[in-house]
């Protein structure tokens, strides 16, 4: 079932000013179905006319809120940022297809890059409910644009990498990978920039991985056919409808 | 008495309000939000001969308040249609009006001696595409490569034929006396107008295909003027398309001379505007005491 509801937003705080912001929505409908890798398309203002589309970073299904994370990149996430508590705000959700989650036997690592990071918290709160083990790997530019590590914190072992080395390890999530022991894994989530998944997508032999991946939207709703995403088998899949979530095995980034 | 029951010809719908092809895949998408019975007709995806994988992304971008796409097609091809995707949507409820394309004047001839099925309630033909054939010019913008192929259809289906006019020609209304005379018992349109984006940090176009097709609420005005002069130069119905939002749109559209209306972007914006617009044109002719919306067709030319 898909909603096509007004939240009302409780919280929209910045975390990094005039970037990175946290908003939290009463949805009951929403919250009460999300899984973990969906997305909202967000009404965000007259302009832009498309909705945006922003993953779940936390569901509280007993409160019956949904948080996001996100990051002002264009005039729709501008127009987040200056929404206030208690407005009302136009929802279409749970979208999408989500990760798998169930009890694994060995270790489960979670991969973000950047803003990549807001889909696996939720996956990891719910990975660790389901009794696994969790280690988490978060790729930032810096230390001063890094955010909601102190979360990631609480659900497992987290290795920071930041391209400047002014936190954590110096490079991207690769400089942390490079070299791993995936034996105590047996399975890997990763959500971040192209240029990280493709290098994740290497370790598809080393370890069971789902990507979360991005494209620009039409619709959400798998109806436009606009968010495809090559697969291994020459097809195209639609990002908003068999994704977000795919195995690392099925696409291909050759375009 | 339904006040909104739409005659176009030898096709009714339940009212005049249906959804563009293209943006409303087979409905299938849209089941969740309302039933899909209250629509008037639902035109279906464009299908083609053969299956198509569809353009390369980036396929689809907004600039200046409106969209850019470029999806090339894609479809699972008319046998795919026939046997996975009719059998659902013909349960809906709705008139299921299936778009058809092809690179060749017997590529139309096929589809629609193919579709001539029951659960098809009409053809909708897409003449935006190039005629390989004929060395690639749109059978959309040379009156008479789109006679012959309304003719083509007409030959080969006894279903209501719509004729789908392109915008990107100098004079529609010759377009429109074309596939009038060619056999077309409906006209609907507009469709896209050709356009492009520019990425400036990339300093190249947005859309991988570099030009696509423009919609949404900036090609209204536009399409309101092109649906008011084919009004005047042809006798068959018209259904209007172009940016439609919301009632007012709609009544504009009806006014200059549509006997009936497509949402097809806005559905992408919100999902229930086809369905607002049903209640707001009823509201309109509570208002103004009408008892038909059929009165108010062409209105603006008195």
């Amino acid at each position: 079932m898909i909603y096509k509801n007004y939240g009302i937003i409780l919280s929209n705080e910045p975390i990094i000013e005039k970037f990175i912001y946290l908003m939290k929505i009463k949805e009951k409908d929403i919250a009460n179905l999300a899984k973990p890798g969906q997305f909202l398309e967000i009404k965000t203002g007259s302009i832009p006319l498309l909705r945006k589309p922003i993953s779940i970073f936390e569901v509280d299904k007993a409160a019956g809120t949904i948080s996001i994370l996100y990051q002002i990149k264009g005039q729709g996430t501008k127009n987040l940022a200056e929404l206030k508590i208690n407005q009302k705000i136009d929802l279409i959700g749970p979208l999408g297809h989500g990760f798998t989650v169930e009890k694994f036997s060995k270790r489960c690592l979670l991969i973000g890059g950047g803003i990549g990071i807001a889909p696996l918290y939720d996956l990891g709160l719910k990975l660790k409910e389901a009794g696994n083990e969790i280690e988490i790997i978060l790729g930032f530019s810096s230390r001063e644009t890094s955010y909601a590590i102190d979360y990631f914190s609480k659900i497992g072992n987290v290795k920071i990498a930041t391209i400047d080395g002014s936190l954590g390890v110096k490079g991207t999530v690769e400089a942390v990978l490079k070299d791993y022991d995936f034996n105590t894994f047996n399975k890997g989530y990763a959500c971040g920039p192209e240029p990280m998944l493709k290098y994740i997508k290497t370790l598809e032999d080393n370890l069971d991985l789902e990507l979360s991946l991005e494209a620009y939207m039409g619709c959400g709703l798998g109806a436009c056919l606009s968010c495809v995403c090559k697969m291994a088998d020459g097809e195209y899949k639609r990002v908003c409808k068999e994704g977000p979530v795919f195995q690392a095995k099925e696409v291909i980034f050759d375009e | 008495m339904n006040k909104l029951e739409c005659i176009l010809g030898n096709f009714k719908m339940k009212n005049p309000v249906t959804v563009a092809s293209g943006t409303f895949g087979s409905g299938k998408e849209f089941k969740d939000f309302y039933d899909l019975a209250l629509l008037g007709g639902i035109m279906v995806k464009g299908t083609t001969p053969e299956k198509k994988v569809g353009n390369k992304p980036q396929r689809l971008v907004e600039t200046s308040g409106g969209i850019i796409n470029s999806i090339g097609l894609a479809n699972g091809g008319v046998d795919d249609f026939i046997k996975n995707i009719l059998p659902e949507a013909r349960n809906y409820g709705t008139e299921i009006i299936v778009n058809i394309s092809g690179s060749s004047i017997d590529d139309y001839g096929y589809m629609a001696e193919r579709l001539s099925i029951e659960g098809v309630s009409a053809l909708e033909v897409n003449i935006s595409c190039p005629n390989v054939k004929e060395g690639g010019i749109t059978f959309g913008t040379d009156p008479q490569m789109a006679y012959e192929v309304a003719k083509m259809v007409k030959k080969n289906t006894s279903k209501p034929i719509i004729m789908k006019l392109s915008p990107n020609v100098s004079n529609i209304a010759i377009m429109a006396q074309a596939v009038e005379s060619g056999g077309a018992d409906i006209i609907s349109m507009i469709n896209t107008l050709i356009g492009m984006a520019i990425d400036i940090e990339k300093q190249k176009p947005v859309i991988n295909n570099i030009i696509g097709g423009y919609s949404g609420p900036p090609i209204k005005p536009v399409a309101l003027r092109m649906v008011y002069e084919v009004y005047k130069a042809v006798n068959i119905p018209i259904i209007g398309m172009g940016g439609i939002m919301n009632t007012n749109d709609a009544l504009e559209f009806i006014m200059a001379g549509a006997s009936a209306i497509s949402v097809g972007t806005g559905n992408f914006v919100d999902p229930y505007i086809p369905i607002n617009i049903i209640k707001g044109l009823e509201a309109f002719l509570d208002k103004k005491g009408l008892t038909s919306y059929t009165q108010i067709i062409g209105i603006a030319h008195k």
